[in-house]
């Protein structure tokens, strides 16, 4: 594994809309070393969250390079790619994040059986992790039955249950009012000092944005300011 | 992939996903996230059409079994005829032996002719089927003794000359007796122990010209086999009587083959023929002789199979209808489920797997009720069919392997039912889905 955990040159999305070309990306680079924490900001349709999903290989870039943990995730085929999702990356979305048929336990355990888990040792593990983002007696609640802050805190332990060479969070705590999200925002900084774990959040909260170690700031898809360098 | 490792298998998720998806309409209250009915009515749809082909199917092969065994009651499973056009063959004692020596499938033999006429009784005329018969051997070629009205008769009494009852006295003198269908002499109004009168479609000529041979007879018994053909056409006597009545007394028609296996008899059948070529003999089987009933029988069997299957593909429909709006219900999930590394081809699968557990609960269900249903039927007598079946239940043939063919072809069917879902699911673009537009 390279010392970066994601390195970005170049990265360009056009979406043709008929004749027009609309252009998310326009020619974005940057690289985000191993274990860092990091905040991208900007308007909306400024370009954060294609870059989010092109980095967490749910999108494809038009032009550019993106490697993570050493790895271009665009070279292989559905089942490769899904593989690289599935074991290098962790997703945290806004909202609606969780499976509403499965207890906050069973959603955590997902990804380590599409992983091919065995089914007890990955139940042992999401414990452990819904114990830690403070959720260990509502193992057999299902989203319904928890807040909007506790079920980011589900999404939160789901993102971690492989071991990602990355967490990507687009505006975790967007849905959420002041005092869970600035649980969350807690949870987040945690999480990155105890494991060790990359983050890349994108967030319009500019409190919590100024509260981790470095910011990207977007515009028009490009980068405009990046308190890294 | 570029630093790639081995991609990882997950079934596990699948099944999972699959258990949950099936059960959740079952589930505890919050765990509910569509109507029981979303899984229930697939399911349903695909019973009914499965009952309804067990039930049908089986009752029919009750009836075409039924069918089949009256056929045989009174026709030989296999006649060996002269080879071309309607002559007669020589009455040999030898040929009989060197018949039952042809085949070990052959169980007996025995002689017979057979001619038209017109049955006179004193109010009416009808026209019947005249069959002269060995009555030491016949019973061996022709089982229905037990069809007989006159308890403990046997073709055998049919030697016997019998005095007609005329005004309720014995008559002097007796005549040869006759063994008829029971619709037959209900057509004429004849009675047991009448004279009726056997009167030859072939005019012979006479000293006044052009006279019809004409046989007293007297009615010994009826038969009743439940084949309309046979019940309203046939009439027997003994051998001697109708070789006289048609002026052929060193003759016969042909000669009755009764096997081990009547099913096999057109086998059979074709190898007689072989055999008995150099002699301008043929075998015929009884299939032959009762083909065309037998092709409505088979057609009607393939038309109703093919009604059924469009019964249980309507069902099918719904598992369609069910899929496609479970995957737009469910979309942001699988979105979600893709993001957490399930591929297009996984979610793909879990539909189809969707799919062919609705259709495999369908086809148990159907079974199992079609089953009960024909437990049902064959043991407790329907009013509505008293006539046909009085005191009886439907007659019942399951057939395994028509039932394990309809099962397969549900399952397909279900699974071919749930392509499309399949696809749709399979086309579901994370990044649009899990955006706020689709929200």
């Amino acid at each position: 594994m390279s010392q970066n955990a994601v390195e970005i040159s170049d990265l360009q999305k056009i979406y043709p809309m008929g004749e027009l070309q609309l252009e998310a990306l326009a020619g974005v680079s940057f690289t985000v070393a191993a274990g860092e924490c990091l905040a991208i900001v900007g308007e909306s349709g400024s370009g954060k969250s294609t870059l989010l999903h092109i980095v967490g290989a749910l999108d494809s870039p038009t032009k550019g390079q993106v490697r993570v943990g050493g790895m271009n995730p665009f070279t292989g085929s559905d089942r490769e790619v899904s593989h690289f999702r599935n074991r290098h990356i962790g997703f945290v979305f806004q909202h609606n994040n969780l499976l509403p048929e499965f207890s906050a336990l069973e959603n955590v355990v997902m990804p380590g059986l599409i992983a091919g888990g065995e089914p007890e040792a990955t139940g042992k593990r999401a414990t452990a992790l819904l114990e830690r983002v403070g959720l260990g007696k509502r193992l057999g609640h299902f989203p319904g039955q928890l807040s909007g802050g506790e079920q980011q805190r589900v999404a939160i332990a789901r993102a971690l249950i492989n071991q990602p060479v990355l967490v990507l969070a687009d505006e975790p705590s967007g849905n959420l009012d002041s005092r869970n999200a600035a649980n969350i925002h807690q949870l987040f900084a945690e999480i990155n000092r105890e494991l060790k774990t990359t983050l890349l959040v994108v967030t319009h909260n500019q409190e919590f944005a100024h509260s981790l170690p470095r910011r990207i700031e977007m515009r028009d898809g490009r980068i405009i300011g990046d308190s890294g360098r | 992939m570029e630093g790639n490792h081995q991609p990882r298998s997950g079934s596990a998720a699948i099944w999972f996903l699959l258990k949950r998806y099936l059960l959740s309409s079952w589930g505890k209250r919050r765990r509910k996230t569509q109507s029981p009915l979303g899984v229930a009515l697939p399911v349903a749809g695909i019973a009914v059409g499965v009952c309804a082909f067990t039930v049908i199917l089986s009752v029919m092969g009750g009836f075409v079994q039924g069918l089949k065994k009256r056929i045989l009651v009174v026709e030989p499973h296999i006649e060996i005829v002269v080879r071309e056009g309607f002559g007669r063959i020589p009455a040999k004692t030898d040929l009989l032996k060197q018949i039952a020596g042809l085949s070990d499938q052959i169980l007996s033999v025995s002689p017979f002719i057979k001619t038209d006429v017109i049955l006179q009784s004193r109010k009416k005329p009808i026209t019947a089927l005249l069959w002269g018969i060995d009555t030491a051997t016949a019973d061996r070629t022709m089982g229905f003794k037990s069809y007989l009205s006159v308890a403990d008769a046997s073709l055998s009494d049919l030697e016997k000359d019998v005095r007609p009852e005329v005004n309720g006295k014995t008559a002097e003198g007796g005549f040869p007796s006759m063994i008829g269908g029971e619709t037959l002499l209900e057509a004429i109004d004849a009675e047991l122990g009448e004279r009726l009168t056997l009167v030859s479609t072939q005019p012979d000529e006479g000293l006044g010209g052009f006279v019809p041979a004409q046989q007293p007879v007297v009615v010994y018994s009826s038969f009743k086999t439940g084949s309309v053909t046979h019940d309203s056409k046939i009439i027997f006597t003994r051998m001697d009587v109708a070789q006289k009545f048609l002026d052929a007394e060193d003759e016969w028609s042909g000669i009755q083959v009764a096997l081990k296996e009547p099913l096999e008899a057109e086998t059979i059948a074709a190898d007689l023929s072989r055999k008995l070529a150099s002699e301008n003999l043929r075998a015929k089987a009884w299939t032959e002789s009762n083909k065309a009933l037998l092709k409505a029988l088979k057609l009607e069997r393939w038309g109703m199979s093919f009604v059924l299957y469009m019964v249980i593909l309507v069902g099918c429909f719904s598992i369609t209808i069910t899929l496609v709006l479970a995957v737009r219900r469910k979309a942001r999930e699988m979105a979600i489920l893709r993001s957490l590394g399930l591929r297009r081809t996984d979610l793909g699968l879990l539909y189809l797997f969707k799919g062919a557990s609705i259709g495999l609960l369908g086809v148990v269900s159907g079974l199992c009720a079609g089953l009960i249903i024909l437990q049902f039927v064959s043991h407790v007598p329907l009013p509505l069919l008293q006539d046909a079946y009085s005191g009886r239940g439907l007659p019942v043939l399951i057939s395994w392997r028509d039932l394990l063919m309809v099962s397969i072809g549900s399952l397909l069917l279900s699974v071919a039912a749930s392509v499309w879902p399949a696809i749709e699911v399979m086309r579901i673009d994370p990044v649009e889905t899990l955006s706020d537009r689709a929200v």
